[in-house]
């Protein structure tokens, strides 16, 4: 498929959103490429940035308005101290799940003949321990981004496994593009990264996926759409119809009929680029169903206060950030605007801003303005709870 | 560095040589710790340039050690931006927006006091935000370790600043040449086309298609694209006229 030469010029409200080349960068693509945005009046240029760092110096210098980012990205930039603050408003979310830890064939193996559960991260976690200690020389995983939820699943899932972990297991920065030749070159034996990359490593046979992100957090918010909080003041109505546009494209995003064409749309040198063809030979297809990644089903899109909160509480946790009380979240976490934009069309949505997280083993029934509605369970690893309301006093 | 005694101004132990030799002695001591001074400040720094475009590399390349500064080239491998930073231990990083490394550099600082800090969010602000917008603009990103010179930070940018933006104008040119010539190109295949369709002359055929250039509000070129589009359909099709494409 080509991209026509438009005969006609959109004429439409002009905005400059960044995105970095990923599966879950799909909702910002689709909405423009089924003509989304131009329905809602906008007209969107969208940037391909290679890195979540230029993205976040492109939004903080004003060279564009906002886009496509990684959860715990706008509290970080929105909340930071000691350098300076760049508040950012999250008025959706755009994607859940979609990480995997994939560890190459070796160490996977290892695992498995130690007997310990495939399925149970709290095992393989020690197992991965023991594995290090046996051998006397520490595993050597890769994280990619700071600030993401790759890195803070990572450490989360590492962390059951005791103080012990620190040591016998060594976390080492490295690129997703590099991350096939990390692999073969074993100067890393696992990583944590969003997808394509689980499913491109065990498309080469590099490795394999062991866990989903969904097994370490269930149906977290993965990418969310991240504006300048002066661009959403100035524009507001604006940016409730850049929420409609994308929440279009979400439900368009879960309807497995339309993967055929978006495959084809994301193969363009534009977007992800023909690498993505590869999963064309994977017996999955685009979505590996082990990782769980959805857009819309189960109220997928709301940005829950107590989600970010959560985010915030293993930022600090990691010493990104200092404390972070309930108001400082609802600054940047913004339940009231998703609502009334979905509300115009016809998407109802919880009433509450936030719930405890951890606390649901299956999806849920809550009480929305017009009716019953569905949201996802939200368990997280270890069976923690975050009690919002007691972790956010104020 | 400035030897202690230099910056304690403590003095020699005093002998036998007495008060004149004494003095002396001082005044040598400040006279090297003020030359010492002075070379700190044009010490060559390390600086580590990721860039893969292997010309303009070269640019920012010369322009640094022009500067007197030491710069290591890096392509990175699978070894990774990781183990270059350990090996090459720069006093700062250079690195254009384009790389995906960037986010490796971001998490090594998150990981590592040593590595080098994004110089965007840098806690002790060595640049002013009027440099890092032009930084930014151009596509220059720069990592740096604690304690270096602000003023050589901001130096150290902006030559690399104006090389960036040297090529990039560079390339702008050559990209606009490149189009002006196929646009000529095309609007010569247009004119040819409605010549031989409508029968007329060239000026006629340039009149009609400038005519319908204004009235859609389009470029020349991309009238013409258009015409060559519908004529060519037309050729096939056998049907519809090219004053439908105008």
């Amino acid at each position: 498929m080509v991209n026509p030469t438009p005969l006609h010029k959109h004429s439409g409200f002009h905005v400059k959103l960044g995105f970095v080349p990923l599966l879950d960068s799909a909702p910002l693509i689709v909405a423009r490429e089924l003509g989304l945005f131009d329905a809602e009046g906008l007209e969107v240029e969208l940037i391909r940035e290679e890195s979540w760092a230029s993205l976040r110096d492109k939004v903080s210098f004003g060279l564009v308005d906002g886009g496509h980012m990684l959860a715990p990205m706008p509290l970080n930039m929105s909340l930071a101290e000691g350098r300076p603050r760049v508040p950012i408003i999250v008025g959706m979310v755009l994607s859940r799940n979609g990480n995997g830890i994939t560890l190459n064939n070796t160490i996977y193996n290892h695992l498995i003949m130690s007997g310990a559960e495939p399925d149970d991260p709290i095992a393989t976690a020690a197992a991965l321990v023991q594995l290090a200690h046996s051998r006397g020389e520490p595993i050597r995983l890769a994280s990619v981004s700071p600030w993401s939820c790759h890195d803070l699943q990572l450490r989360d899932w590492l962390a059951t496994a005791g103080p012990d972990a620190q040591s016998q297991v060594q976390i080492i920065p490295v690129s997703p593009v590099q991350m096939a030749d990390a692999f073969r070159a074993e100067a890393v034996e696992g990583c944590c990264v969003g997808e394509p990359w689980n499913s491109l490593l065990e498309y080469e046979q590099l490795g394999r996926i062991l866990h989903s992100g969904h097994q370490i957090w269930q149906n977290a918010a993965e990418k969310v759409l991240g504006m300048r909080a002066d661009w959403t003041e100035q524009h507001a109505t604006m940016h409730r119809h850049l929420i409609r546009a994308l929440l279009a494209a979400c439900q368009w995003l879960d309807n497995d009929y339309n993967h055929g064409l978006l495959r084809e749309i994301l193969a363009r040198p534009e977007y992800l680029g023909e690498r993505i063809n590869a999963l064309d030979s994977h017996p999955y297809s685009l979505f590996h169903p082990r990782l769980h990644q959805h857009f819309f089903r189960h109220s997928a899109n709301f940005p829950w206060v107590s989600q970010g909160h959560w985010l915030a509480s293993r930022l600090a946790s990691r010493q990104q950030l200092g404390r972070v009380t309930g108001d400082m979240v609802r600054q940047v976490f913004r339940p009231d605007l998703f609502r009334d934009a979905a509300a115009s069309m016809g998407i109802d949505t919880p009433v509450i801003d936030s719930k405890t997280e951890g606390r649901h083993q299956k999806p849920f029934t809550l009480s929305g303005r017009y009716g019953p509605v569905r949201v996802a369970s939200d368990r997280l690893l270890g069976e923690q709870l975050h009690d919002w309301k007691a972790e956010a006093a104020d | 560095m400035l030897p202690t005694s230099a910056i304690s101004g403590e003095l020699p132990r005093r002998g036998s040589s007495g008060r004149l030799a004494d003095l002396l002695l001082r005044k040598q001591h400040s006279v090297r710790a003020l030359k010492e001074d002075i070379m700190s400040s044009h010490n060559p720094l390390r600086i580590l340039l990721i860039d893969k475009d292997p010309e303009r590399a070269s640019q920012v390349c010369e322009a640094l050690r022009h500067e007197g500064h030491e710069v290591i080239r890096q392509r990175p491998d699978a070894s990774g931006l990781t183990a270059a930073v350990a090996k090459d231990q720069p006093d700062m990083v250079i690195i254009d927006m384009d790389s995906p490394d960037r986010d490796t550099l971001e998490n090594m600082s998150t990981l590592n006091t040593h590595a080098p800090r994004p110089i965007v969010f840098s806690a002790n602000e060595p640049c002013d935000r009027a440099t890092m917008h032009a930084a930014v603009k151009a596509g220059v990103s720069a990592y740096v370790v604690d304690g270096i010179q602000p003023e050589r930070v901001r130096s150290i940018i902006d030559s690399a600043v104006v090389q960036f933006e040297s090529f990039q104008a560079l390339r702008t040119e050559l990209e606009e040449t490149r189009t002006a010539l196929e646009d000529r190109k095309v609007i010569e295949k247009a004119k040819g086309l409605i010549m031989r369709h409508e029968k007329c002359d060239e000026e006629a055929a340039h009149r009609m298609l400038r005519s319908a250039a204004m009235e859609h509000s389009e470029r020349l070129a991309v009238m013409a694209r258009r015409v060559i589009q519908v004529t060519e359909g037309k050729d096939r099709q056998g049907a519809g006229s090219i004053q439908r494409a105008c």
